[in-house]
């Protein structure tokens, strides 16, 4: 089975129709917010537990997601990073999205699910093979906000342009990226 | 291939529950009568759960004791415009008072003082964290500074001269992505990717080229670059060693 095809939006507002439409989104992204987490947080279960809880509050919040752009990596990673800055204020994973959806065990990963999150702290090439496709410019606009998370203002200092300029060169270079990331699998 | 199976089978039933709950019309909550039970059923496990959970008490300690604590990130990471929130373009005072939490006072002297260093530059040194010897001065970080803003920094042995290896002691600095003294070339093409690449450094201020280059390393960051020398080529990339970590306006010795 080849990957599915629909846009991101239209996987989001068939997630109340059709079972397999999130699983398709989670697929899709799962590499991306593993590694985000994997780069950010040093217990390798607590990587799952906040990827199972990013997840869980994108499938809540699902029907109400509302965007003409193809992709919604930009709601996904705002969810990552709200998700991440409240644990670490408070120490403790997250779980409301979970609890909502009646997940109230927290993940336990095997040896091989352990490697592979291991795998993915260690080395972001994937990430960074498919930044070098991007124009120079939308490379280091979406390496500063994605991977680095600075504020746009910050960006938009630092590359002396404007703000808007940078928010377009992250929106498209991620939707290029997320083309990428629909055409081929990475290890 | 699926990194997680455990966590996507969690969201593959989440959403499978999801696309057989009943959906809203006209205001009004459409069921069917299998739905009807189902949503039935579910009231009354929730209720029995929320009552076990009331009279128990510790259960909802407990399911939050399983969940695990993370770590926050490194307030002190090397990074290319800066040390955690010491940045360039900071004056000494505001660097000693971001830094000294950690590394305690500069071996250089008096708090957020910069003393003359090499090439005409301003320096703080800390001390107590890299030799290149066990027996050798144990120096670590220094913090230069041009007109009393800092301007680049170097984690390791200072200067020029590699070939013994380096002894880490005290609080270990890292960069954002996670790179050390002593870690190998390899490990810094996996933290890095295409943007680590190893490189040869002229020495000298300006450059003098009878003296040759040494082995270096540079990694592109989304900031900049940081950089440093690496241990003797020659050595497969398994056991060459990252031997300092710079960024920024640092010295180049010898100077004119």
């Amino acid at each position: 089975v080849g990957p599915d095809r629909r846009t991101d939006a239209e996987l989001l507002a068939a997630t109340r129709t059709d079972e397999t439409a999130f699983v398709a989104f989670y697929d899709r992204y799962e590499r991306g917010i593993v590694g985000y987490f994997a780069r950010r947080v040093a217990d390798r279960e607590a990587v799952a537990d906040l990827t199972a809880e990013v997840f869980a509050a994108a499938l809540g919040a699902a029907p109400r997601y509302r965007s003409s752009q193809p992709t919604a990596a930009n709601w996904l990673f705002t969810i990552a990073h709200n998700t991440l800055t409240k644990s670490l204020r408070s120490q403790q994973v997250q779980s409301r999205a979970r609890r909502k959806l009646g997940i109230t065990e927290a993940v336990r990963l095997d040896a091989d699910e352990l490697d592979r999150v291991e795998t993915l702290a260690d080395s972001d090439h994937w990430l960074t093979d498919l930044l070098d496709r991007l124009p120079s410019d939308q490379a280091k606009a979406v390496r500063a906000r994605v991977l680095d998370e600075r504020s746009y203002p910050q960006i938009a200092a630092e590359l002396k342009t404007s703000e808007l300029v940078i928010r377009k060169r992250v929106s498209r270079g991620l939707t290029t990226l997320r083309s990428h990331i629909g055409k081929e699998k990475h290890p | 291939m699926t990194v997680l199976p455990t966590v996507r089978r969690q969201i593959e039933l989440a959403a499978q529950h999801a696309a057989t709950q009943p959906t809203r019309s006209h205001g009004r909550i459409r069921l069917s009568a299998g739905t009807a039970l189902a949503a039935g059923s579910v009231i009354i496990t929730l209720a029995v759960a929320a009552a076990a959970i009331g009279l128990l008490g510790h259960s909802h300690r407990q399911i939050t004791q399983r969940v695990p604590a993370i770590a926050a990130p490194n307030p002190y990471a090397l990074g290319s415009a800066g040390i955690g929130r010491a940045r360039f373009g900071q004056p000494p005072q505001t660097v000693a008072r971001e830094l000294e939490p950690l590394l305690g006072t500069p071996a250089s002297g008096a708090s957020g003082r910069a003393v003359r260093g090499i090439c005409s530059s301003e320096q703080v040194i800390w001390s107590g964290l890299a030799s290149r010897l066990h027996r050798s001065p144990s120096f670590g970080l220094t913090a230069y500074f041009k007109h009393h803003r800092f301007v680049g920094y170097s984690y390791g042995p200072p200067y020029a001269a590699p070939g013994t290896r380096v002894v880490r002691r005290g609080p270990i600095l890292v960069t954002v992505r996670g790179l050390s003294l002593g870690d190998t070339i390899s490990r810094a093409r996996r933290l890095y990717g295409k943007a680590f690449r190893v490189t040869d450094q002229p020495q000298g201020t300006p450059t003098k080229p009878h003296l040759g280059s040494l082995p270096a390393w540079v990694a592109q960051t989304g900031t900049g670059t940081v950089f440093g020398f690496r241990s003797r080529p020659g050595q497969t990339n398994s056991t060459t060693l990252i031997e300092s970590i710079s960024a920024g306006d640092i010295p180049n010795t010898p100077c004119r």
